[in-house]
């Protein structure tokens, strides 16, 4: 359910509501049994006491109605049939035909029985049947022969010489109209009753739902009431949050803290960014300015147009390499994985950084183990991090320094490459900033105009590195040398690559 | 007038440069804010062009430094840091202006030229002794109704001595204000291009306006 409220409101109030039938249903049954037990056992004391009264006159049962009918608690119609188990005799009150006599009326058993059926005219019955031996009684003398028809019942029973009474089957009936509309106004006082707490309850579910949810909507409000500007402010703090809703606002937090970072890390950028692309731009419009400001010579006019060409294709580099950065940094480059072997590669590209700095001479000491597998890797991030490295060491060497390239396999699974230089003035301070972009060391002033940098390389590696599962790690040796360290993953395709998480590791040993 | 130019980034640096001695400046110099700082407190500047985001040492640093020593040259940054709370940032650091990257030269030049005015003290670019006029802002120099041409140097010089009226200025200020990196010239070179100005200052039999103070220097200023 999408609905938090609605699945509480539903949920407990589908359980509320089952609870509440079942008492009902409970309650109701519960009184219906008591009700006809009562009855029944009214009945069959009534029947008891019937069949204490049957009498076997002359071999004739003997039954006065008229007693019954006028006695007192007795006015009532009585649906009254005994039988004769052995002759099928059958002696029937008069209110019997009203109903019919059901099938099993007759029983030879004298445990009672009780039945619950529907008379002929449609009304509901109960009745219970037992087998019974009447009392032999002495012949009433009769005060004249015209009673004996309206009045009394008797039926010759016994045949002519019997002395011991046949068994007879006494069969009572009463309507349970009285008992069933008691039961159907408990039945309508339940349901109303249920009605009216069904409904006090789900008040109280809705209530109750709002109240405990009240710390959730009061949540999204603080969040949903955030301008851009404090977007990453922590929430409420623990005491005014309910316990359930800690771990939910703990995870708020970090996830703000993280976005938070992320925004300032973009703000950085931009603002670096516009830093940086200020300054060629101001360089552009100088030269540009300064070329139209008196008349010149075509000759001189072409120096300065070339000069302002230099500059713009400087734009343009930097601007490809800020391109690439935010892709980087965005993810949006994947890396495509294929066999590099190291020596050649490394090779190629120290001769390409000793191209491109020819005004540096430094010595090169290589150290690669033999026995160092080809790196599977994609080359041009390959090539785009070593390449910066090699031209920084180049760039960065004093006179008569030595830039030292290693490869090896130092444990399973990982192949380092280390690329060290001499360098001057570096301090820890330089190592820790070394990463972030624009950032330019002490040691830039020993950069010729033609190599100046953007600062951006080094933060470009490590989006670099992360984005091929490796690390890059820099080191301070001593005062004098600096040591770019890189662990790749000599299967990166395979088994987790490692967090994009671009924090380095820079030490001084 | 004397200035230095602090930028790493080479074209504008070259830029800047060029223009302000087309502008009749002595300039120097410097790509990183270590050695802009050493030619600071070395050697004596009218004007200091700076950038922030230096190389070495930051500009704001080479700023403070100067300041801490009681260096009271101006100076002028130029950044690309154009928030106002970086611009009042350097402004308090000790700067006397702050221009934003990227800039048109022409602006450059112009907040330049104040600065050396409130150096020395003139409010007016246009600098009048006698029938002498010396237009700092379009670097004409006329006596009476002509005009008189003189090379850059000369007008360095002259405008050096022009903005100093009226106090003795030695042969060694001369030569720290008007030659770039000290070089080409010695005090005695200062004496060769007084020769050159006052010949063309006063030829037609034009009044002496520079006068030479034995032991101290140069004076110029009314008969």
């Amino acid at each position: 359910m999408k609905s938090i409220k609605s699945g509480l409101t539903v949920g407990v109030g589908l359980c509320a509501g089952s609870i509440l039938l079942i008492g009902c249903v409970s309650h109701y049954l519960v009184v219906r049994k008591h009700v006809y037990t009562e009855f029944d056992q009214d009945l069959l004391q009534y029947a008891r006491l019937v069949a204490q009264e049957i009498e076997l006159e002359e071999n004739r049962i003997r039954h006065d109605w008229l007693e019954w009918h006028t006695a007192l608690g007795r006015n009532v119609i009585e649906f009254i049939q005994i039988s004769n188990t052995e002759s099928g005799k059958l002696v029937q009150s008069p209110s019997v035909d009203q109903i019919g006599v059901p099938e099993f009326a007759w029983t030879s058993n004298t445990d009672p029985r009780f039945i619950e059926f529907q008379g002929k005219d449609g009304t509901a019955l109960r009745s219970v049947s037992f087998a019974f031996t009447p009392v032999i009684g002495t012949p009433h003398a009769m005060d004249d022969g015209d009673d004996e028809s309206d009045e009394t019942v008797v039926i010759e029973v016994l045949a002519p010489g019997t002395s011991v009474p046949p068994a007879h089957s006494l069969f009572i009936a009463r309507e349970t109209s009285s008992v069933d509309a008691l039961l159907a106004r408990l039945a309508s006082s339940l349901l109303l009753g249920g009605l009216l707490v069904a409904g006090v309850t789900s008040l109280a579910i809705h209530w109750v739902t709002n109240h405990v949810l009240s710390p959730l909507a009061s949540l999204s409000q603080t969040l949903e009431n955030r301008s851009e500007d404090d977007i990453g402010a922590p929430l409420p703090p623990g005491d005014v949050v309910p316990v359930e809703l800690r771990p939910l606002t703990r995870a708020f937090d970090t996830l703000l803290a993280k976005i938070r970072q992320i925004i300032q890390r973009e703000r950085d950028f931009a603002t670096n960014a516009a830093h940086e692309l200020r300054t060629p731009a101001a360089g552009l419009h100088s030269t540009l300015e300064l070329a139209v400001r008196k008349p010149r010579s075509s000759k001189e006019y072409e120096r300065r147009i070339r000069k302002a060409l230099t500059i713009s294709e400087h734009l343009r580099d930097l601007l490809d390499r800020l391109m690439h950065l935010a892709r980087l940094q965005s993810g949006q480059e994947k890396p495509e994985f294929e066999s590099v072997h190291l020596r050649d590669e490394l090779c190629y590209l120290m001769e390409m950084a000793q191209a491109g700095n020819p005004s540096t001479v430094p010595e090169v000491e290589w150290r690669i183990a033999t026995d160092v597998p080809p790196l599977r890797t994609d080359l041009s991030l390959f090539r785009m991090i070593i390449s910066n490295l090699l031209d920084n060491a180049v760039s960065y060497s004093p006179v008569g320094g030595i830039i030292t390239i290693e490869a090896s396999d130092p444990e399973p699974n990982t192949i380092r490459v280390s690329i060290s230089n001499s360098t001057t003035q570096l301090c820890q301070d330089d190592i820790e900033r070394m990463f972030d972009p624009f950032n330019r060391g002490t040691h830039a002033s020993q950069c010729s105009d033609s190599h100046r940098h953007a600062g951006i390389g080094l933060g470009m590696c490590l989006h670099a590195c992360a984005s091929l599962g490796a690390s890059l790690d820099v080191t301070l040796k001593a005062s004098d040398r600096i040591e770019f360290s890189l662990d790749f993953p000599t299967n990166p395709e395979v088994g987790s690559h490692r967090e994009r998480d671009f924090a380095t590791n820079a030490s001084t040993s | 007038m004397r200035a230095l130019v602090v930028e790493d980034y080479g074209p504008l640096r070259e830029a800047v440069t060029e223009c302000l001695r087309d502008e009749g400046f002595a300039v120097d110099s410097s790509s990183n804010g270590t050695d802009g700082l050493w030619r600071a407190e070395s050697f004596s500047y009218d004007v200091v062009v700076l950038d922030i985001m230096l190389p070495g040492l930051d500009g704001l640093s080479v700023i403070s430094r100067l300041r801490n020593h009681g260096n009271d040259v101006h100076i002028i940054i130029t950044s690309a840091r154009d928030s106002v709370a970086q611009r009042t940032e350097g402004l308090s650091y000790g700067a006397d202006d702050y221009l934003i990257k990227p800039f048109a030269l022409e602006e450059l030049i112009a907040r330049v030229q104040a600065l050396v005015r409130r150096r020395y003290e003139k409010k007016n670019p246009i600098i009048r002794i006698d029938d002498l006029e010396l237009d700092t802002l379009k670097q004409r120099v006329t006596r009476g109704r002509s005009e008189i041409k003189l090379t850059a140097r000369e007008y360095g010089l002259l405008s050096y001595l022009a903005h100093r009226r009226g106090h003795v200025v030695s042969r060694t200020e001369i030569w720290e204000h008007v030659y770039e990196d000290y070089s080409g010239g010695s005090s005695n070179g200062v004496d060769v291009y007084i020769g050159y100005l006052r010949k063309k200052l006063n030829a037609n039999g034009r009044t002496n306006l520079i006068h030479a103070r034995r032991g101290l220097g140069y004076i110029l200023d009314t008969p």
